[in-house]
């Protein structure tokens, strides 16, 4: 739904429920006066009546009034001010009981049994009260001449009030249904207008193309988007960082596979101009080797591009370090033996859980295991220790290799840095890719000098829970 | 010829070696910017090739400190880089040639005989003398207009000589421009290549300057 239907649909509820309201209690208001108006004239009526009639049954001992009264007048009232006519028929109704609660007298137009059921001491026709006869509501009056004598009650019906009650209501709601349709549209302008700096903003976003990703212009914003336009524009950098940071990667990448490249191609040229079997031998062994490494560096690539932020859809979930660590020990035992590299493990976690995700630890133990054995010489020993401190788990790796120098330790995360020695064929992402899956743990990583003379690299993991069973 | 081939990557590294052996030249193979460096203060070299991603000493630092000292050996670098800021500081840090990687190792070769052979103030890419045209390109020697067959090593002491003509070449120094550090070097190796020469061309073709080393004349007429 549009915010600008939204905001109309909002409005016009509004304006019409507000208008209901003030129509409704115009109309309520018009009833009671109309009401009051009413009952005042029909009392006057019957006052009136009462004394002509009252004297007329004094002077003439019996009349017969049945037929001689006519009460039933049409008057007409001109409402010259506004120029219409309101016709009216005042109807009026009366009977005149004596004393005994006989009925004596009454008008042409009345019903000849009494229209109320008279009490004994008549309280019940004193003033005004409602009444079905005729098929339909009429108001009655009720009074006593002066010497108590005659009980003289008149009835009006009701039908008289409502069709005036109606008539102003409809005079009132009139003019507001012909002012709906005209208030919408001039609502709906007023919204478009006020919506304008969002559409400007919107323009501006909708023409932009993909690799603009500079910051909008906020100055003219208005406060109630600012925060939006805000909250955009630090979207825009951190984009621009990641797609930095991915064209520097893919340019790494791509450069760290030329070098592997060219001694493809060196080779295999070598190969193909050998007139001997030994250096041909050689060249196609070296071929195959290249192609290796270069898998290897694509794989290390893949690996590093799955573990970017924008690609972690994996889960952490609790998991056990300690089997984590035996699969890659397990993993890594063949390179292990063809050094003769003793590999071992030594876990006083108390078998800890951690919380995390297996796949990337798995990689983590992979990288880092293999990196000690790649570095460590012939003959050596690697140690995977998973240590249970008070409130965190170090899972260290050691070796007996040559180790790496405390000034080089910090340049060992970037990515495509390589020892020094080139013997040692690594493409430089492991270390990276430790780093980048120790972030995403929340896990610190340090280099040392292990005791076994090599490198040792700690990684501490925070927030541990003891395996309940 | 003797190269110095400076490259850290261990495949790409004997691709060159050995292609670059094959092509006759004596090369020494270092994997580090600080061993290219002792290697350039202590030996000669008749070219350099240069990785610019080393470990230790970046290879633009090696080139530098090397034009530094006045050395005008040619140095051709080899780059993953392909940018052309690379290329322009590459060059401006005093190298003669550069080669982007994947490159072919035949173009590398021919790029390497170019730059010594404007080294030796060259402009034509055969080397000839009286009825003696050798081309190092092609590898062939003709003499009388009759091709000659020469061997690896005895083909580049003559290339060496004809370089160097009206200069004496020591003994050691003919070895050196033959044989890398690693290769095995056998004694009387020199006379017997120059013994080889002399017989398969004409004996008179090669001075020998006795207890000092041998020398091709300067072509008659040519002003010293």
């Amino acid at each position: 739904m549009s915010l600008r239907r939204r905001l109309l649909v909002l409005l016009l509820l509004t304006v019409t429920a507000t208008g209901a309201i003030s129509l409704w209690s115009s109309y309520e208001g018009a009833e009671h006066e109309t009401l009051e108006l009413f009952d005042a004239q029909l009392a006057s009526s019957t006052r009136l009546l009462r004394s002509i009639i009252i004297s007329d049954l004094k002077q003439k001992k019996k009349i017969d009034y049945l037929s001689e009264i006519k009460l039933e007048d049409r008057f007409t009232v001109e409402g010259e001010e506004h120029g219409h006519n309101h016709d009216f028929n005042f109807t009026l109704v009366f009977q005149v009981f004596d004393r005994q609660g006989q009925l004596i007298l009454h008008s042409i137009n009345s019903p000849d049994t009494p229209m109320q059921k008279l009490d004994h001491d008549y309280s019940s026709t004193f003033g005004f009260s409602d009444l079905m006869f005729f098929g339909e509501r009429w108001r009655i009056y009720g009074t006593w001449d002066e010497a108590e004598e005659y009980l003289i009650i008149s009835a009006q019906p009701y039908n008289l009030r409502d069709r005036l009650t109606h008539d102003i209501l409809r005079e009132i709601t009139f003019p507001f249904i012909l002012l709906l349709p005209i208030l919408s549209v001039l609502l709906w302008i007023a919204v478009t207008q006020g919506l304008r700096p969002l559409k400007q903003v919107t323009v501006e976003l909708s023409q932009r193309d993909e690799n603009n990703l500079n910051p909008l212009l906020l100055s003219k914003t208005p406060k109630e988007i600012l925060p939006l336009g805000k909250a955009l524009n630090r979207l825009f950098l951190r984009l621009q960082h990641s797609l930095q940071k991915e064209r520097r990667f893919t340019s790494d990448a791509a450069h760290e596979l030329r070098t592997p490249l060219a001694g493809l191609r060196t080779h295999a040229q070598l190969a193909l101009a050998a007139k001997e079997t030994a250096p041909r031998k050689h060249a196609l062994k070296q071929l195959l080797q290249g192609v290796d490494r270069a898998s290897h560096l694509i794989d290390q690539l893949l690996t590093m591009a799955r573990l970017e932020p924008e690609n972690q859809t994996q889960q952490h979930g609790p998991l056990n370090l300690h089997t984590l660590a035996v699969d890659a020990i397990v993993q890594s035992t063949p390179m292990a033996l063809e050094k003769e590299i003793d590999l071992g493990l030594a876990d006083d976690s108390d078998r800890h859980y951690l919380f995390g995700s297996s796949p990337a630890l798995r990689i983590l133990l992979r990288n880092l295991i293999d990196n000690a054995l790649r570095y460590t010489p012939d003959h050596g020993q690697v140690q995977v220790n998973i240590v249970k401190t008070e409130h965190q788990l170090r899972l260290s790796v050691c070796d007996s290799g040559p180790g790496i120098p405390k000034e080089e330790r910090e340049q060992v995360f970037s990515r495509f840095y390589r020892g020094e020695d080139p013997q040692a064929a690594g493409c430089g992402i492991g270390l990276s890719i430790v780093k980048r899956i120790c972030d995403l743990h929340n896990a610190k990583i340090e280099l040392h000098r292990a005791e076994l003379g090599g490198l040792q690299i700690d990684v501490n993991f925070p927030s541990v829970s003891p395996i309940t069973s | 010829m003797r190269v110095l081939l400076v490259e850290d990557d261990v495949l790409l590294g004997d691709g060159i070696h050995t292609g670059l052996r094959n092509d006759g030249y004596a090369v020494d193979w270092v994997k580090d910017g600080e061993t290219a460096r002792r290697a350039l203060q202590d030996n000669e070299f008749h070219a350099v090739i240069l990785d610019l991603g080393l470990p230790k000493l970046p290879g633009l630092t090696v080139l530098k400190e090397f034009r530094e000292q006045g050395n005008s050996t040619p140095v051709l670098i080899l780059t993953a880089q392909d940018g052309i800021n690379d290329r322009i500081g590459g060059l401006d840090a005093g190298a003669d040639d550069y080669l982007v990687k994947p490159f072919d190792l035949e173009e590398l070769c021919a790029r390497l005989r170019a730059l010594i052979r404007r080294a030796h103030g060259r402009t034509d890419s055969v080397l000839q003398h009286d009825n003696l045209v050798l081309d190092p390109a092609a590898h062939t020697l003709q003499y009388n207009n009759q091709n000659v067959t020469l061997s690896r090593r005895e083909f580049a002491v003559l290339q060496n000589l004809l370089e160097n003509r009206g200069r004496v070449l020591s003994r050691e120094r003919l070895e050196q421009s033959l044989y890398g550090w690693s290769d095995e070097v056998e004694s009387n190796a020199v006379e017997v290549y120059i013994h080889h020469i002399r017989k398969k061309l004409d004996s008179k073709l090669i001075r020998t300057i006795r207890g000092v080393g041998y020398m091709i004349d300067k072509p008659q007429g040519d002003a010293e």
